[in-house]
């Protein structure tokens, strides 16, 4: 059996969208044992004027901030010196899920994010979620802006994850493209 | 259809200074690098450099390409960026170089996302490191900025300043991630 399976795959329409849903095409994920983990792999951009915006990952509809705290390494540039730092916040609209370029940037740069989400479908412990994150700059604008940013994320909750809500700080650009993955052990 | 499929492997059997996937199927969503590497230049941590070509000509030798590292040795932590280069200098630095034992090799992974799209720059993701060294043991999350549209179909990688030989056992596999 394969180990790795395309769940869903969503490119962002014309327009743009302000938030990408990821479960099994308007139904939940399956949590039978189907897939361990879950992976997302993201290439996007945002709409709104802005050098960076960043993403929040949320599960299965659930918005109670208090449930979701996010720990991160990261080092950026904004036209000056840059040295890594970490950080953690204890609530949030979402665990964080990586910083992207908005329309200050050069056009067509799109930013990588990548999500593991391990043991999602148990009903007994909270999700840890690891998140890579790349936002690239060719440095051609007067305030350029680059970042790299690892990031864990817990959702307190013990629910099986059976959906997934990746919401910009502004819209996703078409051509944005989002694949949620299920993982096989063996 | 599996959704990782190998595309190449190549496994060095003496130095060389390049290692070349070339006619690369568009029909993926993304590629990934699975790297060991070494590199004959002297020093403990060293980057592999990395170009790319589309339309099927050759790599573009120009000072296209960009990249950033947030990296750490020992109890120091680094970050930068890279500014216009003729190579991606920093999307792969986990070479280990030839001031350690012989038989360490550094080890990454390099995501190239939506290399087929006509409209994205090409950006890559790596993260790796080399665990030994009295000085400089390395590791660390890096990005690679190609400033042209064109679908990747090929993609060089070299040793220290698109030179220097790679050792002999580095080995690089190509895999194509597919979306359906």
């Amino acid at each position: 059996m394969a180990a790795f399976t395309v769940i869903e795959h969503v490119p962002v329409g014309a327009g743009g969208v302000a938030a990408v849903v990821l479960d099994d095409g308007g139904s939940s994920i399956p949590v039978d044992g189907t897939y361990d983990h879950l992976l997302i792999l993201a290439s996007f951009r945002y709409t709104a004027s802005t050098y960076a915006g960043e993403n929040r990952l949320t599960f299965n509809g659930v918005s109670t901030t208090t449930e979701y705290s996010s720990t991160w390494l990261d080092v950026s540039e904004a036209g000056g010196s840059s040295a890594p730092a970490s950080d953690n916040e204890t609530s949030g609209a979402g665990v964080r899920a990586g910083s992207g370029a908005g329309v200050d940037q050069t056009a067509n740069i799109y930013s990588v994010v990548k999500i593991w989400i391990p043991h999602f479908a148990n009903s007994a412990n909270y999700k840890q979620v690891f998140t890579q994150n790349i936002m690239a700059s060719d440095d051609s604008t007067t305030d350029y802006y680059w970042t790299l940013k690892v990031i864990a994320g817990l959702w307190a909750n013990t629910a099986a994850i059976t959906s997934c809500t990746m919401t910009g700080s502004s819209n996703y650009t078409e051509t944005s493209t989002f694949t949620l993955y299920g993982v096989k052990g063996a | 259809m599996a959704v990782i499929e190998a595309i190449a492997t190549t496994y060095l059997e003496a130095d060389d200074a390049l290692i070349e996937f070339t006619s690369i199927p568009q029909t993926y969503e993304h590629l990934q690098l699975r790297i060991s590497v070494r590199d004959v230049t002297v020093a403990e941590s060293i980057e592999m450099t990395i170009r790319l070509g589309t339309g099927g000509g050759a790599v573009d030798t120009g000072s296209n390409y960009y990249g950033d590292r947030m990296a750490g040795y020992k109890t120091t932590e680094v970050g930068g960026a890279g500014g216009a280069r003729a190579y991606l200098k920093y999307v792969a630095q986990f070479a280990s170089g030839a001031d350690v034992p012989s038989p360490q090799y550094g080890a990454g992974v390099v995501d190239i996302l939506d290399y087929a799209s006509a409209t994205k720059m090409t950006t890559a993701m790596g993260c790796g490191g080399t665990a030994v060294g009295a000085s400089y043991p390395w590791v660390g999350l890096n990005s690679g900025l190609w400033s042209n549209t064109g679908a990747v179909d090929r993609i060089a990688i070299s040793g220290y300043g698109y030179a220097a030989n790679l050792v002999r056992g580095t080995c690089v596999t190509l895999y194509g991630l597919n979306s359906s």
